[in-house]
């Protein structure tokens, strides 16, 4: 978050708790990324070949111990709609095709990297952050494991590590934001795909080539960009031949889900007036409301 | 503003005292079965990680711990809070009676709230975290229910602070401690008014903010339980469910302690009840009314029979409690308060657990064996622990105990 | 103390309770959460570099900024090109392309490239896979446009990449079903800093052998579940290819513009058409729905016939205007510069083609009319006024009598043959 906040935050000092999360939680307010820098990806699920290419980079490039190449090229796994796990951050699933029965479409699921993610908005210690490039990404030490964040996520991306006692973690896409600094900055499955499914490029530019091309082929298109307004925009954006909800995808709402907890939560903590007025009002009371045997005793009735 | 006494004013009739009755009986030894159950479990968790005492999976990251011993733990402990409102800051002295009892119900309930949360989170040695200023996240409604709880359940110590002290005031066997206590006990009466409305505030906050928890997952609830007022359904059921279940307890405890339940408090409580049941019900039928999401009451399957089930429990209540005859038997009281308590069980287990429908699942989320066991095994742990301390500590006012000391 | 009641108490859960609501809703109802959306741009449009490569402005082609394969939004402009031609693929081509600007993973791709220009032959040509290429230019290397980097300017453009499997999968993921990179790919393996020569195939297991040549059919029958009565249960409909390529002119890839391999190479999984999509290669020309006052569906007869009835080739007369014997040797497109061809042709002149007639070259006996000796030396235009061949000539140039009129008076013997002359006098042949 903005650097003002932590000022505040600084200068509000440790001592005075509850002071202190009031000044914090008023002035935070919804993600700060700069749209003209958001990048993010787009994918045409027409040109999708189902070759799982991106599933294979994917595990390479998170530092997993992946199977050969070539085992990639089993399309069963796919009879059954699969999700990412903690293993796989993306993986492809295999849709029936109203067109061409004979070839079937393929749709690509992984953490969409919000606008304004509700994983971030839900997590209570930072561990996730949104990067000025787009990318959700998330940061193991932070973590406590409540895994709030699986429930906020309104694309059932994050997943856990319910097997590892010790140190679990949440597992999800973070654009490949681990890659070494002078590499590309691409992710693995955009760069590995054969078929040019995926662009990488800044989001707002993505958004005009899907729209472009749904104009220049409507016939192949259906006319909505996923992700450009669900759950307040994606940095992940969508086109398909049929409709979403036909290929695994959700109909969800354009208001972004933490719009309206942060709003609720603002209020109650509006510069931290309402808990203080509550608390001068029961003091009043308190005070007031004292019977007149209790005002004229002594304090402090010992046993 | 003058220190004001928010001690009981004793009398020879009204003086907390322990109960001094045996401890190991038949009832102890089965929950301590249970305890030793739900610690296997517990302890087999922490070695071998969730998904060997859990059937959580990527769709279901919450379960029964959360469902029930932290939400419903928090709910049930309400009683803590309304009871100290009601006798210390709007002075209704004639409760002072039951407000220890209150107190040390919710003092145990968030005890245990944490500990079932401890289990639940997959890095617990990080549950300081919300505390350390550089990962405070304001904007998390998870943030302020944390910090609410924390702060809160150090409320709830240093409220019970007096009554340990008192046990220790004058003891021959513990000089140093017996000194320490004279001071403490001194001291803290004069700024506990401070406490008191401290942990209504916080406790004001935290109930509501946990139904706030589930309002950011819209797409994934229930339309019969999503609503944006969540927050302050939940607060309503934490101030409804807070005297019943004080009822509930005391009741229990008579008939566990072979005392006569003291009607003559509960029954002038239940007045309450019809009040603030009947307020809950108005805004849940209000909000089902407002939204039109009462068309989901058709085709009824499992989820509505939950959903009329949670809102006919406190109806029933509320029917019988208006009845001067029913507020003044025991049976009949406890009977309501019964209800009114099972109906928020109900509607947390509801909120967190059936209403939950996330998309992509393949099967539904049953608890495995080993989540029953612990969360029964911390309930029985709870409740031993209420029967100890209320044993040898100055809990319970009760003229029988006056007698036999 | 036991006497208990308070009248306030029944008031009492509702303050702190109503106070809390209030807390709780009156901000948030007032601040509205808003949502932002990031102004859409235009792609950046870099064109220069295509300019370049052209020497032209794309613009003097192309009505769209970005012109791709299947929608190349052509300016009509004069461009040859016979795709049907097979020697310019052989001749111009180079037989194996390997291509070896990604091969990071796998070694470098060996391309047959004459066996797919063959192949591309028989549908759209070199066009299938190559951009429009001016006649006489060499087809630019894809990477001078296509991006290597996936991180690519113009994301407008697929990346190199993307644009060469695209290419392939078109087809063979058509009759494979499968994505089998090995099919082309041979893994980066053994070798320890890649690119052995030795490794990839020789030329010659390389380049396959010329796809056979399709023959091209004279006459097609289709069966159709259309029912122009009761008693029929189907109809046919006849198809004369080899006459709508040699007569009227069409080119392949007019009609087999969305061709592929696995129509002819797994015909069993062809697709069933819609009635629309069945006649969209026809309805340029004819009449393919139903016109709104047909209730006889003349429109659907024209085509969809009995059972065993074949339509007979397109005979001119019967448009009103037979031809003559030149003439109907003609590709309809010589005279029909526009598609449908019932539309008028434009300025009927003879002298569009036989421009360089003149008294002297042109022998006015061809047309039954034979000129005698007054009327032989005098200027075609005395008599065809305007050179419109097609209208009576007028003879009020010279002579100013009224009875002297064609055709009641002649300016010469005339033997009317049956062939030559039009049946009817029309300007709309």
């Amino acid at each position: 978050m903005s650097c003002s906040r932590r000022d505040v935050l600084r200068s509000a000092g440790v001592g005075l708790v509850t002071l202190t999360i009031s000044g914090h939680s008023a002035l935070a307010s919804g993600p700060a990324a700069d749209p003209g820098k958001v990048n993010g990806v787009l994918v045409d699920i027409t040109k999708c070949i189902g070759c799982r290419r991106c599933e294979f980079a994917c595990q390479e490039s998170a530092g997993f111990e992946v199977p050969p190449i070539e085992s990639f090229e089993d399309k069963s796994v796919m009879t059954e709609p699969r999700r990412p796990s903690p293993g796989s951050y993306t993986i492809i699933n295999q849709y029936s095709n109203p067109r061409d029965p004979a070839l079937p479409v393929y749709a690509k699921f992984n953490c969409l990297h919000c606008n304004d993610p509700a994983c971030m908005s839900a997590c209570l210690v930072h561990a996730f952050t949104k990067q000025a490039d787009g990318a959700v990404i998330y940061d193991p030490w932070k973590c406590m494991g409540c895994r709030y964040c699986m429930v906020a996520c309104p694309f059932q991306i994050p997943t856990y590590d319910y097997e590892n006692p010790l140190t679990p973690q949440v597992r999800k896409c973070n654009l490949c934001a681990h890659r070494v600094p002078n590499e590309l900055p691409v992710p693995a499955c955009v760069k590995i795909c054969p078929a040019d499914v995926m662009t990488y490029g800044p989001r707002h530019e993505l958004i005009q080539l899907a729209h472009d091309n749904i104009a220049r082929y409507p016939d192949r298109y259906v006319d909505q960009v996923y992700g450009e307004h669900e759950v307040g925009g994606t940095s992940w954006l969508y086109i398909a031949g049929q409709p979403f909800d036909q290929i695994g995808f959700l109909n969800l709402p354009p208001e972004a889900p933490p719009r309206l907890t942060e709003t609720i939560q603002h209020g109650v903590f509006k510069k931290f007036v309402p808990p203080l007025a509550w608390f001068g009002l029961l003091g009043a009371i308190m005070h007031l409301a004292r019977p007149a045997t209790a005002k004229e005793s002594t304090p402090g009735n010992q046993p | 503003m003058n220190s004001i006494s928010v001690n009981p004013v004793h009398t020879e009739h009204h003086t907390p005292l322990p109960a001094h009755r045996p401890l190991l009986t038949p009832g102890v030894w089965v929950l301590l079965f249970l305890m030793v159950i739900g610690a296997a479990f517990y302890f087999y968790r922490f070695i071998f990680g969730l998904k060997s005492v859990t059937h959580l999976d990527q769709q279901h990251p919450w379960g029964l711990w959360i469902a029930v011993d932290v939400a419903t733990g928090v709910a049930l402990a309400a009683g803590g809070f309304t009871t100290s409102a009601l006798a210390h800051i709007f002075h209704r002295e004639h409760y002072h009676a039951i407000t220890r009892p209150a107190l040390l119900t919710a003092m145990l309930g968030y005890t245990f709230v944490v500990l079932g949360l401890l289990a639940d989170l997959g890095r617990y040695y990080n549950i300081w975290h919300p505390l350390w200023p550089t990962m405070w996240q304001g904007n998390s409604v998870l943030f302020e229910v944390g910090i609410c709880v924390t702060i809160y359940l150090n409320v709830l110590y240093i409220e019970f602070m007096p009554i340990f002290c008192e046990r220790f005031i004058g003891s021959q066997r513990y000089p140093r401690l017996a000194q320490l206590c004279g001071f403490l006990y001194r001291h803290l009466n004069q700024v506990m008014w401070l406490f008191i409305i401290a942990g209504v505030v916080l406790s004001s906050l935290h109930q509501s903010s946990l139904g706030n928890l589930m309002v950011i997952a819209p797409s994934k609830m229930h339309p019969l339980w999503y609503t944006p007022i969540l927050s302050l359904l939940f607060l309503l059921s934490a101030v409804m469910v807070g005297f019943p279940m004080v009822i509930f307890e005391s009741i229990y405890a008579s008939w566990s302690l072979g005392i006569k339940a003291e009607v003559e408090i509960l029954g002038p409580l239940s007045r309450y009840i019809p009040i603030t049941a009947g307020l809950y019900l108005a805004f849940k039928m209000g909000d089902l009314v407002m939204r039109n999401s009462y068309v989901h009451l058709w085709p009824m399957d499992g989820p509505v029979v939950m959903f009329l089930l949670e809102m006919a429990l406190p109806a029933i209540a509320l029917v019988m409690l208006l009845s001067n005859r029913h507020r003044h038997n025991a049976r009949w009281l406890f009977i309501a308060a019964l209800l009114v308590v099972l109906s928020v069980v109900l509607n947390r287990v509801n909120v967190f657990l059936i209403a939950y429908q996330p998309p992509y699942a393949t099967k539904a989320y049953v608890p495995a064996f080993g989540e029953f066991a612990v969360t029964i095994g911390l309930i029985a742990a709870l409740i031993f622990c209420y029967r100890v301390i209320v044993n040898y500590f100055p809990v319970i006012t009760h003229p029988e105990l006056s007698r036999r000391s | 103390m036991n006497k208990y009641s308070h009248r306030a108490d029944i008031v009492l859960p509702i303050l702190p309770v109503g106070l809390v609501w209030l807390m709780l809703w009156a901000p948030a109802a007032l601040g509205q959460a808003s949502s932002s959306q990031p102004a859409s741009q235009p792609a950046a449009q870099d064109k220069a570099a295509a300019d370049e490569i052209m020497g032209q402005d794309c613009r003097s082609c192309h009505t769209c900024d970005q012109p791709t394969h299947d929608q190349l939004c052509l300016n009509t402009c004069s461009r040859e090109l016979n795709p049907r031609d097979p020697k310019m693929y052989s001749l111009k081509g180079p037989e194996l392309v390997l291509l070896d600007e990604l091969s990071d993973r796998y070694l470098p791709v060996p391309f047959d490239h004459k066996g797919h220009s063959e192949m591309a032959a028989m549908t759209s040509g070199c066009n299938l896979c190559h951009h429009y290429t001016p006649e006489g230019w060499e087809h630019p290397a894809c990477r001078t446009c296509h991006e290597i980097s996936p991180a690519r300017e113009d994301l407008h453009k697929p990346s190199l990449k993307g644009a060469y499997h695209r290419q392939c999968l078109n087809c063979h993921r058509e009759w494979s079903h499968e994505t089998k990179c090995s099919l082309c790919h041979l893994p980066r393996t053994g070798t320890e800093n890649g690119s052995t020569p030795s490794a990839i195939p020789s030329k010659d297991d390389i380049i396959g052998s010329m796809h056979p040549p399709i023959p091209e059919p004279e006459l097609l029958t289709y069966q159709s579940k259309y029912m122009i009565n009761p008693s029929a249960q189907q109809t046919q409909i006849t198809f004369r290819h080899k006459e709508h390529i040699d007569r009227f002119g069409f080119k392949c890839v007019e009609c087999h513009r969305e061709e592929n391999c696995s129509r002819c190479h797994e015909p069993q999984e062809a697709r069933t058409n819609t009635p629309k999509e069945h006649h969209q290669p026809c309805s340029s020309c004819h009449q393919t729905e139903p016109l709104a006052n047909d209730t006889e569906q003349s429109a659907c007869r024209h085509c969809h016939q009995p059972i065993g009835e074949v339509t007979q080739p397109f005979d001119h007369a019967a448009t009103g205007w037979s031809l003559n014997r030149f003439h109907q040797k003609l590709a309809c497109r010589a005279c029909h510069n526009s598609v449908p061809f019932t539309a008028p042709v434009e300025k009927p002149t003879c002298t569009v083609c036989h421009g360089n007639w003149s008294p002297e070259t042109f022998n006015h006996g061809v047309t039954g009319q034979t000129l005698n000796e007054q009327h032989q030396e005098i200027d075609c235009a005395d008599c065809h006024t305007d050179r419109r061949f097609d209208q009576p000539p007028v003879c009020t140039e010279c002579h100013e009598e009224e009875e002297i009129k064609f055709p009641d008076k002649r300016p010469g013997e005339f033997s009317p043959p049956e062939t030559l002359v039009p049946k009817v006098d029309s300007t709309t042949p």
